[in-house]
């Protein structure tokens, strides 16, 4: 505490950091995302669970079997990380900044409820780009080696995407609702969450027929309430947390 | 005004530039809800603030940069460390590549900080933890700073470092707005005093005038208490005061007492001194006790005004 002293650090900072350009929020959510535990155990989880499957389907290829449930493995996996475990943690636990007074320092800096819920959404997108790029080389050796359709398998990943970037505005919506709201939201998703699944894979289906009278509705549907639901969840994640008050 | 209940009516104060401002008030009297419209946090529902001539309502993002904000208690955040914390402030407030490098770790320098870098926001003390926003707070280095009970629940130790920062921050020219209910600490740190009750101002002016007001208030009544400590047994003192006239035995110390003078004229006080120490009393000190600031705020609460400067002035 003496400001006389010249400033000697002892400390290390990384002479590459996070550019000027990014938004200070994304720089703060990305570090705190990628050293979170949650996150290191899910990334770390996904490339063993992927291993695993994709090392058994290889050999039951080799054996000339189909491996239906191996590919349903591969799938799961994927859907429980990308889109069931970003729900279950809004709903388990309120986000950090919601606790009283972290919106005021952050109000004073001149951010506001919707830089912040925008920038949460934006790194949820980031963390699913993650562990999506790290799944790509398991892909193509289930295409090289597992015998699957590289095509159907790209636009399922695509759909999965669709779903994720649904599912991270949603969570960061319920992770600003109180006890609850959180409560009611996690009875709701339990029903509502299959449904949700199913229509997503219904219209991965469909998408693999190219345009039609039958998948351009679905499509519409998709665009219209996927947009609405991105505006007006983030909107009312942005005034939760504009409006907490101590 | 929250749900009908006025927190703050009819406030009305002015700060001159470079003071350091003790806000005092017991809980629930309204300086919190003060501080956070000052803070541009909260709006008020009647009435105007004005920091360097900005107003508050009006241009609130202007008066973001002019101020820095200390909360009564701060939230941590998990997987963060104090560096990282600070970078993120300083990148808010707009700082650029090596200017924010170099602002941050001025900041650690001045709060002490350096050695904490590296750890991780959750896990620093109290007191740690209340440098940190303490540097969070000086990061834009603003003109204005507003402290909400920035002592609270800190150790005596930590409890000395703050006020060093403080008395730092007042050299080098800032405008320092603090709240607290502990008196006697911001008694040593404050050129000024406003005391705050049920939402009005009670009293504005030196803590000094405000001692003094209340012990002339007690020498119109032509008494003073003295404290003295003396060398071996107490009773030969207690004795002498039961055979003097015009004393009054209050209580007794481990090594000595406190008594009651019918006078507060200090030639007369003087004179009972010399007639102790001839009468054989083993004085060591005499002191004629000041009035308390906590006194003096008791006091002016139940008399229901300040007294001294009074209320609204500047």
């Amino acid at each position: 505490m003496n400001p006389a002293l010249p400033s000697t650090p002892t400390f290390q900072i990384a002479e590459r950091d996070f550019g000027d350009w990014w938004n200070p929020l994304w720089v703060k959510e990305c570090r705190q995302g990628l050293r979170n535990r949650l996150f290191v155990c899910v990334f770390t989880g996904i490339q063993i669970a992927m291993m695993i499957v994709v090392s058994f389907q290889v050999l039951y290829s080799i054996r000339g079997e189909a491996g239906d449930f191996l590919r349903f493995m591969f799938w799961f996996c994927l859907v429980f990380i990308l889109h069931a475990l970003p729900l279950i943690g809004a709903v388990i636990k309120r986000d950090e900044d919601c606790k009283p007074r972290m919106m005021d320092l952050l109000k004073v800096a001149g951010m506001t409820g919707d830089a912040v819920a925008m920038n949460k959404f934006k790194v949820q997108l980031s963390q699913t780009a993650l562990i999506l790029t790290s799944v790509l080389p398991y892909l193509l050796v289930r295409y090289f080696a597992g015998g699957v359709n590289i095509v159907e398998e790209i636009v399922s990943l695509g759909w999965l995407t669709i779903g994720a970037a649904c599912v991270g505005y949603l969570s960061v919506l319920v992770s600003t609702f109180n006890f609850t709201g959180r409560v009611v939201v996690g009875m709701v998703l339990v029903v509502c969450f299959p449904l949700f699944e199913w229509f997503l894979w219904y219209s991965a289906e469909l998408s693999a027929g190219g345009f039609n009278s039958e998948s351009i509705p679905v499509f519409a549907l998709w665009l219209m309430f996927g947009f609405t639901g991105l505006f007006m969840c983030l909107g009312i994640a942005g005034s939760n947390y504009d409006s907490l008050q101590e | 005004m929250f749900e009908n209940v006025h927190a703050v009516k009819g406030l009305s104060f002015e700060i001159q530039r470079g003071q350091v401002v003790g806000f005092i008030g017991a809980n629930g009297a309204g300086k919190t809800t003060t501080m956070r419209m000052m803070a541009t946090l909260d709006t008020p529902t009647r009435g105007r603030i004005y920091i360097n001539g900005i107003d508050v309502l009006q241009e609130p993002e202007k008066v973001r940069k002019l101020i820095g904000w200390m909360p009564d208690n701060y939230g941590t955040y998990s997987y963060m460390t104090v560096y990282e914390y600070l970078d993120f402030f300083a990148r808010s407030y707009g700082f650029k590549k090596g200017e924010r490098r170099s602002r941050v770790e001025e900041v650690m320098d001045f709060a002490d900080l350096t050695s904490l870098a590296d750890r991780p926001m959750n896990k620093l003390s109290k007191g740690m933890g209340q440098r940190l926003c303490f540097g969070r707070m000086l990061l834009p280095d603003p003109e204005f700073l507003i402290l909400d009970e920035p002592a609270a629940g800190l150790d005596p130790k930590a409890r000395l470092e703050f006020k060093n920062l403080v008395r730092l921050l007042a050299q080098r020219g800032k405008t320092l707005f603090i709240s607290s209910h502990i008196l006697s600490e911001l008694g040593e740190m404050c050129d000024t005093m406003l005391f705050i009750d049920g939402g009005e101002l009670v009293y504005h002016g030196a803590s000094d005038s405000l001692k003094r007001n209340h012990a002339a208030s007690m020498d119109g009544v032509g008494k003073s208490v003295i404290d003295i400590t003396v060398a071996g047994s107490v009773e030969p003192l207690k004795e002498w005061a039961a055979v003097h006239q015009g004393w009054v035995f209050l209580d007794e110390k481990r090594d000595g007492a406190r008594l009651e003078l019918a006078s507060s004229d200090p030639m007369e006080i003087a004179a009972e001194l010399r007639k102790m120490v001839l009468d054989g009393i083993m004085v060591v000190e005499f002191r004629r006790e000041e009035r308390r600031l906590e006194d003096a705020f008791v006091d002016m609460l139940r008399n229901g005004n300040g007294g001294g400067n009074g209320g609204r002035q500047n």
